[in-house]
């Protein structure tokens, strides 16, 4: 992706404005972070790691460059240090789905699609408040906390199956009212 | 396999052998579907992010009330009937009384030098602000913040010239302190939801206490006034608990021993 000249950072920066500069990017940083490491509590680990070390080598920032692309290289590298550290454990990562995914994130995580994410988010919170408790605690279980499906399936008193397929409904039933609500914000005078 | 059956599959590590070898032929080959894991990524991650602050801001709601104790034989229904009359009135009249505001932590400041990052927003934290999970504090050099949280003692002083950011409290209250001090006053937490406190090179886990955190980028100093914390590095998990009285610091090569707190030399 070439680097867009789009940073709110124009002339030397502190690592104070590079810090808030950056977390405008926080929720862009945990979804690539995410999609590289499939664990969300080691993507907010990353991303945590990411933070401290902008404000360490804010220095090394060329003002005017795009911070999205800056910050998403030290989460790569942030999200590698930790497959490291972990491979010496018990997982072992798979190096070529994780250059390809990260080149996907690369090529279609840019500024156009962190605005969109952050709209989405807005209706997603009014979207996803509506769900019913136990509802919202399969989406969570199934993500969030990586619950096994058969355990999820014993919880939910439903069948492997049919959590899955309640999950993709549930999703659908989302994307949908997060459209509406994305399409009447629009015709709001 | 329909694409995001199979980006589920990836997301939970799911993937077989044949699975994981027509993930990689899609995303190696179609573009479309490279877009559409990034999509797909987008919104699951904001699916766990909106959804644990709402499951963070309900868990407040779901007080249940203690089972009564049994009562003697000599019991009077009647005047049972007449208490149970008074004590709904009285939830009513305490609920329909209740501010509004007080439903969630809040952040109280002392000046306008305190600002509130929430995810492109930024915004002048004047008076009482709610906080939300991924609020990032930011005091300046003059100003200090406190957060509270509704029906409990605890209080926590963010001191000036810090970076804090407010996170998902649903396993329990959680901080981030990225620069700068704070101090708390900690009323008692259940041990399965302390409250924890995440600097750059430490946690301090903390059931209830009163302690003060200060970090810079090389070291992180706990005091402790009175009770207890778990202070953990980071790096090497080595952990000490520090008492009432005692200090400890901690940098990569985590906390040090525990000194008496008016021998401990600044960090």
């Amino acid at each position: 992706m070439p680097e867009q000249n789009e940073s709110p950072v124009t002339s030397s920066v502190s690592a104070e404005d590079l810090l808030r500069a950056a977390f405008k990017y926080h929720d862009a940083l945990v979804s690539y972070a995410y999609g590289l490491l499939q664990d969300w509590a080691l993507a907010q680990d990353a991303v945590q790691e990411t933070f401290i070390t902008v404000q360490k080598k804010h220095a090394e920032f060329t003002p005017g460059t795009n911070i999205l692309a800056w910050t998403r290289r030290i989460a790569r590298y942030e999200a590698l240090n930790i497959l490291r550290a972990r491979g010496r454990e018990t997982f072992v990562g798979d190096e070529e789905l994780f250059a390809l995914v990260d080149a996907q994130f690369e090529e279609h995580l840019n500024h156009d699609a962190v605005a969109v994410l952050e709209q989405q988010k807005a209706a997603l919170h009014h979207c996803l408040a509506q769900l019913e408790p136990d509802v919202l605690q399969l989406l969570l279980g199934f993500y969030r906390d990586r619950v096994a499906c058969e355990r999820l399936a014993a919880v939910h008193r439903r069948s492997v199956n049919a959590i899955r397929l309640a999950l993709s409904r549930i999703r659908s039933r989302l994307r949908d009212c997060v459209r509406l609500h994305l399409a009447l914000a629009e015709v709001k005078p | 396999m329909k694409h995001h059956e199979l980006f589920d599959k990836y997301l939970r590590r799911e993937l077989s052998s044949a699975e994981r070898l027509e993930l990689i032929k899609l995303l190696a080959h179609d573009v479309e579907a490279g877009r559409a894991l990034v999509g797909y990524v987008n919104e699951t991650t904001l699916l766990v992010r909106v959804g644990s602050q709402i499951e963070s801001a309900s868990a407040g709601e779901n007080i249940v009330p203690l089972k009564s104790a049994p009562q003697p034989r000599a019991f009077s229904w009647r005047w049972a009937a007449v208490l149970v009359g008074l004590c709904a009135i009285t939830s009513m009249m305490l609920v329909a009384t209740r501010p509004r505001h007080a439903t969630g932590p809040q952040l109280a400041t002392t000046g306008a030098g305190v600002q509130i990052t929430r995810g492109v927003q930024e915004m002048s934290a004047a008076g009482d602000v709610e906080l939300r999970a991924g609020d990032v504090i930011t005091t300046s050099t003059n100003n200090t913040a406190t957060i509270r949280y509704p029906g409990e003692a605890t209080r926590i002083l963010i001191q000036p010239g810090s970076l804090v950011e407010f996170k998902d409290s649903s396993g329990g209250k959680q901080l981030e302190l990225l620069r700068g001090g704070l101090s708390a006053s900690v009323a008692p937490q259940a041990t399965t939801h302390a409250l924890l406190i995440i600097t750059p090179h430490a946690r301090a886990t903390v059931l209830g206490t009163e302690f003060a955190l200060r970090t810079d980028e090389v070291v992180t100093k706990l005091d402790v006034l009175e009770g207890k914390v778990l202070f953990t590095c980071r790096f090497n998990a080595k952990k000490v608990t520090v008492t009432g009285g005692f200090s400890s610091f901690s940098d990569r090569g985590g906390p040090t021993t525990v000194v008496p707190l008016q021998s401990a030399a600044k960090p």
